[in-house]
């Protein structure tokens, strides 16, 4: 790589993920740019929250041969309770790891690597109607990056879609987001208190730029990180379908069901403390649900 | 629709039933022999079929439609001794405790058959001609050893023949062959020596015309005894429609959808008798059974319910027979698998879409009944409906690994390639498993199995097995004196070319003793030119010959191996050959720190150009080798690189090689990647292998990619798996096939996660590698698809 012309590594990306086929229409690639100005009490994705690299130690596949401990250049035990305050994600360990239960998340990453890397994947979306899609973390927070990003693939033709908690500045993105074909758009909870209670911030700015995308005439799928008891509850449901009629009447709406598959991640990652567990929605709460959102006349949709 | 109850009777019957060994035609043709001694082999082998049809015991069995069996069992394996009989002897009292395909054979039948039939032929069978004439230096890596494998041209008959509906049988029935068999009798004159060998070629077609047809009326009139006592009126239909159809085909044209039915049963059924073979296939089943189905349709002699079961009971037919192989072809041809292939779709020979109703009712065959034959292919071209690609992929969706997807433009390709008129190449069906073939056709498109790592093995270790020690390559220096990968590859590449030399001097010598011992009179009545020619299939009567298909084994083992040595011995010096070689010496014991170096070199079937440019260059030398060699007829020989379960045989014999495979572990099939090896996406898979030039590759070449079931659950994942096809077709391969990942094989992947660390699931908004999770979650995953399969 060194007669290569230095890359410009200005962005964070947790991963692409080819062959997806849940995050929008056709075959599409998505995009994990990590960092979030959120902090949801049920997610599932805490390597995300922040943009640094960070060291996940998969307990179960370890063999505790002391390998990784070795040639640690900080000279800590990454399989240490508590050792993670040092590490600095440099992932040495990762690589002399026989057991592959190291890994590091999150890595510098430069646009151009990223467009190229798509492109392989641009022939499966012909035939498919499929593109990339943006995910999270949340895209936006990354704004100058996802630009980057965005205004090479839009000159390539490459359909966009973007998954957004909706949490950004307006206008620092109103030139990206008319790019889009399609936004997934997260109305997690109505209740101004308990957004701010479950996510870490209100929800006033996410209802605002919800209203403005959705004049920006861009198809809006919304979604709703369902959890019985606390957003999945006739009130919440009542105040969302309303908000929806009345400034968002065309958009769709997808229940995701909330689940607890993250909790490894939270050991990995030795964030236990950050750890929440939820009840899991019955096919019976989602039904019920359904049959609400119906009675609005608000279409419901499942990309799974 | 609905499967019928006649059909779910017949299929519960295929499925309880054990295969037996019935010895009657072993029998019939050997006392037949005992009556021909002298006579010239066609006329000897012509007149044992006859016999056979004359004197075997016919049966009609229970709710049978489409009747004839080769066995007195409904699901009969028959013994052919003129072609070998020694492994039969060796194998036969495990026959029905063998853990691959058993048999049910008893102790009066092994009695018989020790005392009455194989003393006949000691010292006369093919094999036997094989072993006593193949040379010495060729010997050792061509007999059952795994290296150069091709013991299913000398202890078996060839078989891959597509009989020429179209153009022979439909249009003359075997009574117009027996009449044209005359009518060139009358015009050579026996007084000519050029004459000879021509009028012994027609005296057999006479002979095996005679004997079908008389056959197929034996069992018109069994159907007519039965009906003597037959009460049930719904069975005396059937049994008079039987004893109609039969009375008139294979001698006449078939005139109805169910002759047309029966007729290509009958013709099955000869073939079987004549040879058991492997890979006789049904062709283009829905082009020429079409104009039948339609005149009946019209005239409302059939419905299309009734043409379904029709379809259906043929099914089971193809699938009751048993194809009789050696525990050690078994491990190549696993699954009583006979390799009768019959292809849908595609393109008319002038090149518009053949697709019609017929396309459908036999993917909604294969869906409903489940046998495991026909292997059912699809022609899939880029204006095809949307509606059978949609057809298509609910059948992959059932998991049965049916159908076998093929690109329709990179079929006729391979065909232009090897010399086809444009109308015939496009007018291509499979053969067997994966090899683009055309009727009029003689060749042997499983002519050899030839094991890529072999060759990397001898390189690396002075031309030795690094197993047995045993010299078996040709010599070579010391690994360490390698100065440049270059060197080491050219070293591969010599190896690979001696292999390929052995296989072209085993293919010819079977070649030449085909033509000398077992001529094929009933198989050359169904291919074009043979009857016109005077001259048997097995000395190149047919219209087209095509040379052997030489198959590479193992071609992704082989790039991986040599990228790792490339990269960590050449460039990045992390480790040299001779540690390399202890290594693998030791099946990586010892050396983990140096696997683990070793696993993280590029892949072949992640989309990387460092390995893909390894295995491209690969095949395209292999391709230019094997075209450099001339058959007995002088047509070229062709490249593969096509599945089946070979991988795991030649796997066996192989030791640790440097990609991390450990000793025996098997191979790599067609041109998939390495188990567990592509992890990156099942995308990337597909575009490393559509690198490898399939068009050159005449012989076939081989994708199989594992799927998540979950994908294929809704419409919109219909919609992605059609479009998934059509993606890696536009890329220029040929072929892929589709298994879908079902608890089943989460539960293998748990046992054995190297194996399967390309497995993807989804968690959530995510996906992953299924072994990367933890025990629990993995048990979350399983529990999580057993839900959404209720």
């Amino acid at each position: 790589m060194s007669e290569n012309k230095e890359r410009i590594e200005n962005g964070s990306l947790l991963q692409i993920q080819s062959f997806s086929t849940h995050d929008g229409d056709g075959i599409r690639t998505v995009i994990f740019l990590p960092g979030c100005p959120l902090r949801c009490q049920w997610c599932a994705n805490p390597e995300t929250w922040t943009t640094n690299r960070k060291l996940a130690y998969y307990q179960g596949k370890c063999t505790h041969c002391g390998t990784c401990k070795s040639v640690c250049p900080q000279g800590i035990d990454p399989t240490a309770k508590g050792s993670r305050t040092l590490c600095v994600g440099c992932g040495v360990c990762a690589s002399a790891c026989p057991q592959e239960a190291l890994s590091v998340m999150c890595k510098a990453s430069s646009a151009e690597d990223i467009i190229k890397r798509v492109q392989r994947d641009e022939i499966f979306y012909r035939y498919s109607g499929g593109g990339v899609t943006y995910s999270g973390g949340e895209p936006t927070f990354q704004a100058e990056f996802l630009r980057e990003l965005v205004t090479g693939l839009s000159s390539q033709g490459i359909d966009q879609w973007l998954e957004t908690c909706g949490y950004f500045a307006f206008d620092k993105v109103s030139d990206i987001l008319p790019k889009m074909s399609h936004i997934f758009y997260d109305l997690k909870v109505m209740d101004e208190e308990k957004h701010k209670h479950y996510t870490g911030v209100s929800n006033q700015i996410i209802l605002d730029n919800a209203k403005r995308i959705y004049e920006l005439k861009i198809p809006m799928t919304i979604r709703i990180p369902s959890i019985p008891g606390l957003n999945l509850t006739r009130e919440n449901l009542e105040q969302t379908l309303e908000f929806m009629s009345r400034y968002l009447p065309d958009a769709e709406l997808e229940l995701l069901p909330y689940h607890d598959l993250g909790r490894e991640k939270y050991h990995a990652l030795q964030m236990e403390e950050a750890l929440h567990i939820f009840e899991v929605p019955s096919e019976e709460e989602l039904e019920e649900a359904a049959d609400l959102i119906r009675s609005y006349g608000i279409r419901l949709v499942s990309y799974t | 629709m609905s499967i019928t109850p006649r059909i779910e009777r017949l299929r519960q019957n295929y499925i309880n039933t054990k295969p037996a060994i019935c010895i009657e035609r072993a029998r019939i043709y050997t006392e037949s022999h005992k009556r021909t001694e002298g006579q010239p082999v066609a006329i000897r082998r012509a007149q044992a079929f006859y016999d056979f049809c004359q004197e075997f015991t016919v049966e009609i069995f229970d709710d049978e439609l489409v009747v004839g069996t080769a066995g007195k069992f409904r699901r009969s394996g028959i013994l052919t001794p003129e072609f070998s009989w020694r492994w039969v002897d060796r194998e036969m009292d495990q026959f029905d405790k063998r853990s691959q395909d058993p048999y049910e054979m008893t102790d009066d039948q092994r009695a018989y058959v020790r005392e009455k039939i194989f003393p006949y032929w000691e010292n006369q069978s093919l094999e036997e001609h094989f072993l006593a004439q193949i040379p010495e230096e060729s010997r050792k890596l061509v007999i059952d050893s795994g290296i150069i494998d091709n013991d299913s041209k000398w202890r078996q008959a060839v078989g891959e023949i597509t009989p020429d509906y179209q153009d022979i049988l439909f249009k003359k029935g075997f009574a117009g062959i027996l009449e044209e068999a005359k009518e060139h009798l009358q015009s050579l004159d026996i007084a000519k020596p050029e004459d000879m060998d021509k009028i012994i070629f027609y005296r057999s077609q006479i002979l095996i015309s005679e004997g079908i047809i008389c056959l197929s009326k034996r069992y018109a009139q069994k159907a007519r005894t039965l009906l003597e006592d037959e009460v049930d009126s719904d069975r005396r239909r059937d049994l008079e429609t039987i004893a109609t159809v039969c009375e008139h085909v294979p001698a006449e044209p078939p005139t109805t959808f169910h002759e047309a039915v029966q007729f290509v049963w009958f013709t099955q059924l000869g073939g079987i008798i004549s040879e058991n073979p492997l890979a006789l296939n049904l062709g283009r089943f829905d082009q020429y059974m079409y104009p039948y189905y339609q005149e009946d349709i019209e005239n409302n002699r059939i419905s299309k319910e009734s043409a379904q079961e029709l379809v259906e009971a043929l099914w089971l037919k193809l699938s009751e027979w048993v194809w009789t192989i050696s525990a050690n072809t078994a491990g190549f041809f696993a699954g009583y698998n006979q390799f009768q292939n019959l292809t849908v779709g595609g393109k008319t020979r002038d090149g518009f879409d053949a697709t019609n109703d017929l396309s459908y009712i036999c993917l909604a065959a294969t869906e409903s009944v489940r046998t495991h034959q026909p292997g059912l292919s699809v022609r899939i071209h880029a204006d095809c409906p949307a509606q059978f690609l949609r057809a298509v992929t609910e059948l992959v969706r059932t998991g049965t690994g049916f159908p076998a997807i093929h690109n329709d433009q990179a079929g006729t390709q391979m065909l232009l390639q090897a010399g086809y008129e444009p109308e015939d190449a496009r007018d291509w069906n499979n053969c067997g498993c994966v090899v683009p073939h055309f009727r009029k056709t003689g060749e042997w498109t499983s002519a050899v199995n030839v094991n890529f790592s072999a060759a990397l093995e001898y390189a690396m270790n002075e031309g030795k097995s690094r197993m047995t020690g045993e010299q078996m390559g040709l010599a070579e220096v010391p690994s360490n004196r390698f100065a440049t990968y270059e060197q080491f590859q050219a070293a591969v590449i010599r190896q690979l070319d001696n292999l390929v030399r052995h296989s072209v001097i085993a293919s010819v010598l079977a070649q030449k003793l085909h033509t000398e011992i077992v001529p094929r009179p009933f198989l050359s009545a169904c291919v074009e030119d043979c009857l016109e020619r005077g001259v048997d299939l097995s000395r190149g009567g047919a219209h087209y010959n095509v040379g052997p298909v030489l198959t590479g084994i193992g071609l992704a083992v082989t790039a991986n191996s040599l990228a790792v040595v490339k990269k960590l011995v050449f460039e990045e010096k992390a480790t040299t050959m001779e540690e390399l070689n202890m290594a693998l010496d030791a099946n990586w014991q010892g050396y983990e720190a140096l696997r683990g170096k070793v696993k993280a070199v590029p892949k072949y079937g992640n989309d990387d150009n460092y390995v893909d440019e390894i295995a491209v260059y690969l095949s395209n030398t292999y391709y230019r080798t094997t075209r450099g060699y001339r058959d007995l007829f002088g047509s070229p020989f062709n490249s593969a690189f096509m599945g089946i379960s070979n991988y795991i045989p030649t796997g066996r014999v192989i030791d640790a090689t440097p990609c991390g495979r450990k000793a025996g572990e098997p191979l790599s099939e067609g041109v998939s990647p390495y188990a567990g090896s592509d992890i990156e996406s099942p995308l990337a898979a597909m575009r490393s292998s559509a690198k490898v030039n399939h068009d050159v590759h005449t012989g076939g070449t081989l994708m199989n990619l594992r799927l998540n079931e979950e994908l294929l659950k809704t419409d919109r994942g219909l919609n992605n798996l059609g479009a998934l096809i059509r993606s890696y077709f536009s890329l220029g391969a040929f072929h892929v096939q589709f298994n879908t990942v079902s608890n089943e094989t989460l539960r293998k992947a748990q046992k054995e996660p190297e194996m399967y660390r390309d497995l993807l699931v989804r968690v959530a908004g995510y996906s992953t590698q299924f072994v990367n999770l933890s025990p629990e979650m993995q048990e979350a995953i399983i529990v999580r698809n057993t839900h959404s399969n209720l």
